[in-house]
């Protein structure tokens, strides 16, 4: 007579049989599931839009150039203050958006412009005739490229001229027949 | 792992919260309160916290500021990465809020839930849904948009009516002060308010237990209902965390899902036109859970806008807040307790009526319908010079308007195409001189020849075959 099969010790190197999953713990790993997908879903926008400022398209499209003034107003081997708004200004910003800066005027075709700004951007303001693509720009202006970001950042966006420099030329040509004085670039 | 273990025990060591909170996790529950019905609380709190981060983070590009707030909202809306995401998350959060706070109050009133032992979580969850609703308001009126202007419109209130609209505007108008003030108890005072108010809640909640599902004839009496829960949970309980969580887990994540799905289809909420009272196009509308009583207000006689406004929610909420204070013991089950199962359902059809008539909402006068719309041809075939006299009238006056003509016209009054059929030549007269309801009296603005010549002409409004209206008085003295 065959004895009957009890429930024995699984055989040395064999899997122990897979037990079955019940409803509830199906239930769990059903939510888990879920809520891991919906948190995705949710967070991975969120987290976009709280890290959008700081994206390097966004502060690539934040290099703008701006308004100092007529070129008489910087004679050469003085430093002048000069004025200016904020190119990226909001209609909220406020005075907050006003910068001011010093323009030496070194030498006929050499120009320094240090920005006075609490704020990252505007770390680096190049003078127009200092750099060829300014040279594009009318003679008797004064345009600075305003950026938002570090002066590497500045000095990354001007060698890569060659691929920035036509729209550059053509946006500082536009702005300083419209306005008599300025600038380009954003 | 092990690292995190370490990590997690040198903290416990110190913070002494590993036991509390696994002795709250793990407390026994009623069997059958693992259930689907009892899912709604904790997608409330989910829906919240939701709300809480979503709004933070619209707070770093917001300006509320009267000049500025419309602005930024456009500027969320289509120049800030994701912020017409996050905008439509926050909108759409609201509405889900409100709707599941609502649903889960339905849900403990008809399972008696408010007995004792547990007046107070009731209490404490109706200053909850007035929160919620209080932050969905003032949520409404941060869009600062036509809906946002219209909306804040305050009724007459005796007495107090002009400090109370200095006091909730910040001055007489709306305006900056307005917007501030709002933005004030929109973003600290409700939410502070709610944190704490649903810590007690969640307090409440853990140490009186889960209500247990209801049972015709097991009547809740306060001498022995305690010790008959304690009973129940130890002969027939499970753990809250796992058995009765995992509903709750699965239920919170398919409403996330859900709330990220309409706010990917739809967008953001608004803003609509700027709010330039200027603008007269306007078509003020609140959002969804206010329609009712945006159509409540506009369809009541004026005389009972002041009551409906004042009094209505006075009485409303002191119901609430004494309920289980009056009815704090006996059956708890729905089956045994049919006057609240049809004062909930009546209450519910009429706030869904009202709802769907506030969606439609064609009560405002159309203002130039006297002029673009003219009488139909039918209504002045073969009639007298009077009666055509009349009809001249009827569109000078610009009763169209508010009234149409074979379809045509404003809603704001009664169709007039069978006028004649409900009401007699002197109540038309009445009607007309003397006003009713809504409707303002044009005595002054007729003369007698011209109120004749009108009254005339709606007179002949009486389709064919249909009797007109009769004096009673007359007949009965015939």
């Amino acid at each position: 007579m065959p004895e009957p099969v009890l429930d024995r010790e699984p055989i040395a190197g064999t899997p122990p049989p897979a037990r079955p999953i019940s409803r509830r713990n199906m239930l769990l790993i059903l939510g888990i599931g879920i809520n891991a997908v919906a948190a995705a879903l949710f967070s991975i926008p969120v987290v976009g839009y709280i890290f959008a400022p700081a994206r390097r398209k966004q502060m690539r499209a934040d290099l703008a150039w701006v308004t100092l003034g007529q070129l008489a107003q910087f004679p050469q081997g003085e430093t002048r203050l000069a004025t200016y708004r904020n190119p990226l200004v909001r209609p909220s910003d406020g005075e907050t958006a006003n910068i001011a800066c010093w323009v030496r005027h070194v030498s006929a075709d050499k120009w320094q412009v240090f920005a006075i700004s609490r704020a990252s951007s505007c770390v680096r303001v190049m003078a127009a005739p200092t750099t060829p693509m300014a040279r594009a720009l009318p003679a008797h202006r004064l345009a600075a490229c305003f950026s938002t970001t570090t002066k590497s950042r500045t000095d990354s966006f001007l060698s890569k001229r060659a691929r920035f420099q036509p729209s550059l030329r053509r946006r500082a040509s536009r702005a300083s027949k419209k306005t008599g004085g300025v600038h380009a670039c954003d | 792992m092990r690292v995190i273990r370490d990590l997690g025990e040198w903290f416990d060591f110190r913070l002494k919260l590993g036991k509390p909170i696994r002795e709250a996790m793990e407390h026994p529950v009623p069997r059958n309160t693992a259930s689907w019905a009892y899912v709604f609380g904790s997608a409330s709190l989910t829906v919240m916290i939701l709300q809480f981060v979503t709004g933070i983070c619209l707070a770093f590009v917001y300006v509320p500021a009267a000049d500025g707030a419309w602005n930024s909202l456009q500027t969320l809306n289509s120049q800030v990465a994701f912020g017409w995401f996050v905008r439509a998350l926050h909108g759409w959060g609201s509405n889900f809020m409100v709707a599941l706070v609502l649903i889960h109050m339905m849900q403990v009133f008809l399972f008696g839930a408010f007995k004792f032992p547990r007046e107070l979580t009731w209490i404490v969850g109706v200053f909850l849904l007035l929160m919620t609703l209080g932050m969905a308001f003032t949520g409404q009126v941060l869009r600062f948009d036509q809906d946002a202007y219209w909306g804040l419109g305050i009724g007459r209130m005796p007495l107090i009516g002009p400090q109370l609209v200095h006091l909730m505007l910040g001055g007489p108008i709306i305006a900056a002060e307005t917007l501030s003030r709002f933005f004030a108890i929109h973003v600290f005072i409700i939410p502070s308010m709610l944190m704490a108010f649903v810590g007690v809640h969640l307090l409440m909640v853990l140490k009186l237990g889960i209500n247990e599902w209801p049972v015709p004839g097991r009547v809740v009496k306060r001498e022995t209902y305690l010790k008959e829960y304690h009973e129940l949970t130890q002969k027939d309980g499970v753990k809250f965390f796992p058995d009765a969580f995992r509903k709750d887990l699965v239920f919170s994540g398919l409403i996330v899902l859900a709330l990220v799905l309409c706010a990917g289809i739809t967008g953001p909420i608004g803003p609509k036109g700027q709010p330039d009272p200027t603008v007269i196009q306007a078509i003020p509308r609140p959002d969804f859970f206010f329609l009712w009583a945006f159509s409540a207000l506009a369809l009541l006689p004026a005389g009972l806008e002041t009551p409906l406004l004042i009094v209505g929610p006075v009485i409303a909420i002191g119901f609430l807040v004494a309920l289980p204070l009056i009815s704090g013991t006996g059956e708890k089950s729905w089956l045994r307790r049919p006057v609240a199962v049809l004062t909930m359902l009546l209450i519910l059809v009429a706030l869904v009526a009202l709802t769907q008539l506030g969606v439609n909402s064609p009560w405002s006068p159309v203002m130039d319908a006297w002029s673009s719309t003219p009488v139909p041809h039918n209504l002045l075939e073969g009639r007298s010079a009077l009666e055509r006299q009349g009809a001249v009238v009827f569109q000078a006056m610009q009763c169209r308007n508010c009234h149409s003509l074979g379809g045509q016209g404003g809603q704001r009054g009664p169709a007039l195409d069978a006028v004649a059929t409900r009401l007699t030549e002197d109540q038309l007269i009445r009607q007309v001189l003397q006003g009713r309801g809504n409707m303002p009296a044009y005595g002054k603005n007729l003369s007698p020849p011209e109120t004749t010549a009108l009254v005339t002409f709606l007179k002949t409004l009486c389709p064919p075959g249909q009797a007109p209206a009769r004096n009673a008085s007359l007949v009965n003295a015939k």
